[in-house]
């Protein structure tokens, strides 16, 4: 009884403790891309306390042709030029992306590309000023090699928020 | 015997007395009466009062509250100058500070160690949130609740109060519900909303099946067990009987994938199997239970072989209605049958108030005339009279029952 409820109490801390690090390595071993972002409306609860919006992968009509649902959908990224945003070179399901160096795996869903990189959390002094996503706007994100990604920051005209916000 | 540095927290003398006076009478023997006055003597004031300086707590509390707001307010103002990783040690302190005070009082059951346990599952959310804050991470948050449901699963055993077992139940509820609405971010892909409403209906059988199956381990998740029954059978009575109503009232069928039935009637034939092999409870409790969920799913299902049902036709009114009259009966029955005099209530005030609905769908046309108005409100008066008495016999039999 004893042990189990030792095991009982620390399973939730080893949980919380592997995921922390397992996203922290996460956002530390990949690849760095700028990816352009719009605002839409979020019709959500907890609008306010983080930002919501469209990724920008190009002119290639990523999932635009998926009025519903398709999983496991892979964006092949592309920097046009050294500074600008990456942009989308090639959509399709995942296992057709051939020797893509830099991808994001995800899904699409009414017309939209979700890859789990869609919303950024801000401090609740930012939402009258962050009702909207602003003007260039851009979100630097980590992508490792199976096409995962974690948001590291949020940038306006090339400056992250909070030097922005400051 | 008292010690003498004790000091005695209520009229010790007067017990003394009494018990004195009731051992003389033979009322009581020596030893009982040493047992009464010892358990007095270390529980309270003999007026079933306990003697906690309830004023200072007050004081104690509004001074903590003022004190932990203002802590708040500060962390709150300064949140984005916290680093990431200050606010995730001290959130992992915090976390593991609350387990360990749970653990040291472990074994001593009371407010402190249900408060601490309570404490340590709801905190979880807030490590949940957290993390999810800290790290940009997006979704439908389903997962979120999956994840706190997992981890603290095994916690929910050690809980000797309601809080936490009931918080897992309607959490479970809540995650599935979001899941079943939810779009294509699920591991399960290619469902229709359809199928996905298959599975979570499926939700409350399977749980009331494994609080079923689990009464052969009754030390083993007491209070969720309990938490179970009591949820599903408010959804499957409180939502499932509305539910199968607009169903059969619903012009608008679906083309759903009919091969999904199968999985709430899976469920539903799993919470019979576990019903039927209940170790203790008696054989027509049993038998009411299974004809409800049989009926239930019954009354849900047919629905969806008819695939065109016209709105303004009686037939389908009747069917439903029969529908529904048969489930709360049965129910009323179960109440009866297990001596739940509030249950029953409940039951036959529905079946009441369904009557009465029925009567001004049938005759509403009646109630805009004065004669009409005269006649409805004897109906009703008639209903009332009727439950009434329809109560009074219940309690009287159950009465004479005890």
């Amino acid at each position: 009884m004893k042990k189990g409820l030792l095991f009982s109490v620390a399973l939730p801390v080893m949980v919380m403790a592997t995921w922390v690090a397992q996203l922290t390595w996460k956002s530390t071993v990949g690849t760095r891309v700028q990816l352009s972002v719009q605002g839409y409306d979020p019709r959500d609860l907890l609008a306010g306390h983080y930002l919501m919006y469209r990724v920008d992968y190009g002119d290639l009509g990523v999932c635009l042709d998926y009025a519903n649902t398709a999983s496991d959908q892979c964006v092949c990224l592309n920097q046009p030029e050294p500074s600008s945003p990456h942009r989308a070179d090639w959509f399709g399901a995942c296992p057709d992306k051939g020797n893509c160096p830099l991808f994001l795996r995800g899904a699409c869903e009414n017309g939209r590309f979700l890859a789990g990189i869609e919303r950024f959390y801000i401090p609740e002094g930012y939402q009258v000023e962050l009702a909207v996503v602003p003007e260039n706007a851009s979100i630097v994100v980590n992508v490792t090699g199976s096409g995962d990604a974690q948001v590291l920051d949020f940038l306006i005209d090339n400056v992250p928020l909070s030097e922005r916000m400051h | 015997m008292q010690s003498s540095s004790a000091k005695p927290r209520f009229n010790d003398a007067a017990l003394r007395s009494k018990l004195a006076n009731w051992v003389g009478h033979d009322l009581l023997t020596e030893e009982q009466a040493q047992a009464i006055l010892a358990h007095e003597t270390s529980h309270g004031d003999g007026t079933g009062a306990t003697e906690r300086p309830w004023a200072l707590y007050g004081v104690v509390g509004v001074g903590l509250t003022a004190l932990l707001t203002g802590v708040v307010s500060l962390v709150a103002a300064n949140w984005v100058a916290i680093p990431d990783w200050t606010k995730l040690t001290t959130y992992f302190v915090i976390q593991s500070g609350i387990g360990w005070l749970f653990l040291r009082h472990s074994r001593t059951p009371g407010v402190l160690r249900e408060a601490a346990l309570s404490a340590y599952a709801l905190f979880l959310f807030v490590g949940i949130g957290l993390v999810a804050q800290v790290f940009h991470l997006a979704g439908e948050g389903w997962p979120a609740l999956l994840l706190w449901l997992v981890i603290t699963f095994p916690l929910v055993h050690f809980s000797e109060g309601r809080l936490i077992a009931h918080t897992w139940v309607v959490t479970s509820f809540v995650a599935a519900s979001i899941w079943a609405v939810s779009g294509p971010d699920h591991p399960v892909q290619g469902l229709g909303v359809f199928a996905r409403t298959c599975f979570l209906c499926s939700l409350p059988f399977w749980q009331l099946a494994i609080a079923e199956w689990g009464e052969r381990f009754p030390d083993w998740y007491r209070e969720l067990r309990k938490a179970l029954r009591i949820w599903n059978g408010l959804l499957l009575l409180g939502v499932g009987t509305p539910l199968a109503s607009i169903l059969w009232f619903n012009d608008h069928r679906m083309t759903p994938d009919l091969e999904f039935i199968a999985v709430p009637w899976a469920a539903l034939l799993a919470a019979c199997g576990a019903t039927a092999a209940h170790p203790h409870l008696p054989r027509p409790l049993r038998i009411y239970r299974i004809l409800l969920y049989l009926t239930l799913g019954v009354f849900c299902s047919l629905p969806f072989v008819f695939t065109s049902i016209e709105y303004e036709n009686t037939g389908t009114k009747v069917v439903a209605a029969l529908g529904f009259f048969l489930m709360w009966s049965l129910a009323a029955a179960y109440a009866t049958a297990a001596k739940r005099k509030r249950w029953f209530d409940i039951a036959s005030l529905v079946l009441a108030l369904r009557v009465i609905e029925i009567y001004f769908e049938v005759f509403g046309t009646l109630a805009t005339t004065g004669i009409g108005l005269i006649v409805s409100g004897l109906v009703i008066l008639a209903i009332a009279f009727a439950w009434q008495r329809l109560r009074g016999r219940v309690q009287l039999s159950l009465e004479r029952n005890q």
